[in-house]
Formats: C-alpha cells, sequence, structure tokens
C-alpha cells in the first residue's frame, strides 16, 4: 500500500510537472539502451565542462548539426570553429541540461543506427560568478547517431524552442547554477 | 498551429528538385519510393489534400515543429485540413540528402513557407517562415512512413526565402 502511495504521488507529481516517468525505448536490449545513456550523459557532461575536443569526438567526421536560427554546422573542422568560441571565451560559458525522452535502435553492432529525443534547456553563464546571462532557453532535439568501433557517434542532430517542451528543465538549470 | 501543419508537409514542395541531393544507401527501389512519397506530398500540398500528407504517416508518428506542441500522425490530417479551408500556402524544399540504412531512412534539408489566408482583412500580409527541416521514416508493410519529423528556424533557408518572395 505504501508502494501504491509512493507510485501514484509520483505520478501525480510528474503530471503537474510535466516530466515524464520513464523514457519509450525500442530496438534494442537493455545493455544498449544503458550505453546510449551513459553516452547521453557523459555528451552533457563534456559540454559543460568545455571540453571541446571531447565534445568533438562524439560526433562523426562528417557531422551535420541544425541549430534553431544559425547556419548549419557540417564536418568536425566547422564545429570547432563554431563551439571553440563559446568554450574558449574568458568571460562566458554555454551550460546544457537534457533528458532522454525517447530512443530507439536500427541494426545491431557497428553500423548500427539509433535516434533520441530529447528535452533540454540551455543558458550562457558568467565565467566568474556562475550566473546566468540572457535567458535560460529550452525545447526540443534529436539525435541520430551511429555505432562505429569507438562507440556511438551522433551522425545528425536538430534543435527547436519547442513550446512548453521543457519549463521544468529550465527551472532546474537555475539551481543547478545557483548551487 | 500553422507551423504544425507546415511541417506536417515537410518535403510537400512545388518546385522540388532532387538533382542536387546526396543519396546514400537504399536499393533503387526504396530511393523510387522515398521520390515518389515526396511527389505524392508535392500533389497534395499543390491541391489542399491534406489527408494524402497525413497517409505518408506512421500512426504513432509525430512532428516536433518549432515552438508548437507534438503532433502525431493521425491528427496531422485534420489540422492540414483546416489550414488548407483558410489558407493558401506557397512552399519551398531543397532536400540536402537522403540516407537509409535498413528500414530506416531521413531526408533533411531547407524549406520556406508562405501563408496567406484565403479570405485576409485588408491590409494583411502573408507570413513567412524557413528553416531547417529533418524527417525520419521507417519502412513497414504499407511502405515508409515518416516516423520523427522536426524543423527549426534558419538563415540557410533565406534562398528559398527570397525565390518564393519573388513568387509574388
Amino acid at each position: 500500500m505504501k508502494i501504491f502511495r509512493v507510485l501514484t504521488t509520483l505520478f501525480f507529481a510528474a503530471a503537474l510537472t510535466g516530466e515524464s516517468l520513464a523514457i519509450e525505448r525500442r530496438g534494442g536490449t537493455e545493455s544498449d539502451y544503458a550505453e546510449i545513456q551513459a553516452f547521453h550523459d557523459t555528451s552533457i557532461q563534456k559540454f559543460n565542462a568545455g571540453d571541446l575536443e571531447g565534445s568533438l569526438a562524439d560526433y562523426l567526421e562528417r557531422l551535420r548539426v541544425l541549430h534553431t536560427k544559425r547556419t548549419a554546422i557540417t564536418g568536425r573542422g566547422e564545429m570547432r570553429e563554431s563551439w571553440s568560441k563559446s568554450f574558449s571565451s574568458t568571460a562566458t560559458r554555454p551550460y546544457l541540461v537534457s533528458e532522454i525522452q525517447e530512443m530507439e535502435l536500427q541494426g545491431n553492432g557497428v553500423g548500427a543506427w539509433a535516434y533520441m529525443v530529447c528535452r533540454y534547456a540551455s543558458a550562457v553563464l558568467d565565467k566568474t560568478t556562475g550566473a546566468i546571462k540572457g535567458e535560460v532557453s529550452n525545447g526540443r532535439y534529436i539525435a541520430l547517431m551511429t555505432k562505429t568501433e569507438q562507440g556511438w557517434k551522433v551522425l545528425l542532430d536538430i534543435d527547436n524552442g519547442a513550446s512548453g517542451a521543457a519549463p521544468d528543465l529550465a527551472d532546474r538549470l537555475k539551481k543547478e547554477v545557483a548551487k | 498551429m500553422i507551423r504544425i501543419l507546415i511541417v506536417a508537409i515537410g518535403a510537400v514542395l512545388s518546385g522540388t528538385s532532387f538533382a542536387e541531393t546526396e543519396w546514400r544507401g537504399g536499393s533503387p527501389e526504396d530511393r523510387a519510393a522515398i521520390a515518389a512519397i515526396i511527389e505524392t506530398w508535392k500533389q497534395a500540398y499543390a491541391t489542399g489534400n491534406g489527408q494524402a500528407v497525413a497517409d505518408g504517416y506512421d500512426p504513432k508518428g509525430y512532428v516536433m515543429a518549432e515552438k508548437a506542441p507534438l503532433a502525431y500522425g493521425p491528427t496531422v490530417g485534420a489540422n492540414l485540413k483546416k489550414t488548407f479551408e483558410a489558407n493558401t500556402i506557397d512552399m519551398l524544399l531543397d532536400l540536402k540528402e537522403v540516407e537509409f540504412n535498413g528500414t530506416w531512412c531521413f531526408i533533411q534539408g531547407t524549406f520556406a513557407s508562405k501563408r496567406l489566408p484565403k479570405a485576409p482583412s485588408p491590409g494583411t500580409e502573408p507570413r513567412f517562415h524557413a528553416g531547417f527541416f529533418f524527417t525520419l521514416l521507417r519502412k513497414t508493410d504499407s511502405g515508409w512512413k515518416v516516423w520523427r519529423n522536426m524543423d527549426t528556424s534558419s538563415p540557410d533557408a533565406n534562398p528559398l526565402l527570397e525565390q518564393l518572395k519573388g513568387r509574388g
């Protein structure tokens, strides 16, 4: 009965905040899903740590990144040029909070494809004070990935500021940076 | 809502050309099937047939349009029907690439759309929207169907936008 009450509370809390309790997963094994979750989590950690080379290594050489309101980034060279400006700034740094909503695999082993649909919140932080500069944006992105000998790599990602997609993550971001 | 419809249309564009599209993988039949889907949507769009566009969706497929809530396949036709009833929409697409892997295929490129109410108030200006689109399709027993679809604003679509504005 106690478990039921806990689950009920969690369900209604999730309904109120808009958060999902479970990630939709299809086409793979528990091991595949864990691998993709770990790939996602470490990618975000590397990004927030300003690890440019580590972040670039998460993408295929022939990557495409379609950021909202920006021109397309094609290939690691363009990505290095684009991201190094943000990562090397002495005044600010980007910060991202992301949560997988759905993942699905096609095939297995090297050459397999998978995609993640994620919700995100992002902001630019003052490097000295850690304070948020400007607005916190939120939305969704899809990352299409392929499995290589070196693990999963992003082939293409696209994001947009989908309406009401992740206000809870925007709140989470504010709390995280306030710590 | 309009944006949902526009993205749902995806490749439904007049003037679509495959001449500069990069194709990877897929059998000749698969490639022909994708080209046929785009042609079907193009015709559906030109004639205001929202259901034909929606028929290209998997029932569990959905659209993640910019600044709009999710829209699942079954609602796409109804949404389009309302839009086509109230508006004239002109759209252009530049299909950059099509890539296959087993039963999946993605297409991506840029689009520009122009929407004008059929009964405009005096001074009503057309609304334009332009950017990237990404569509993931899956091969099913009923052929290739749209599974996930997302668009986002980008200046990369400005050439299409200018082309659209030049149409008058």
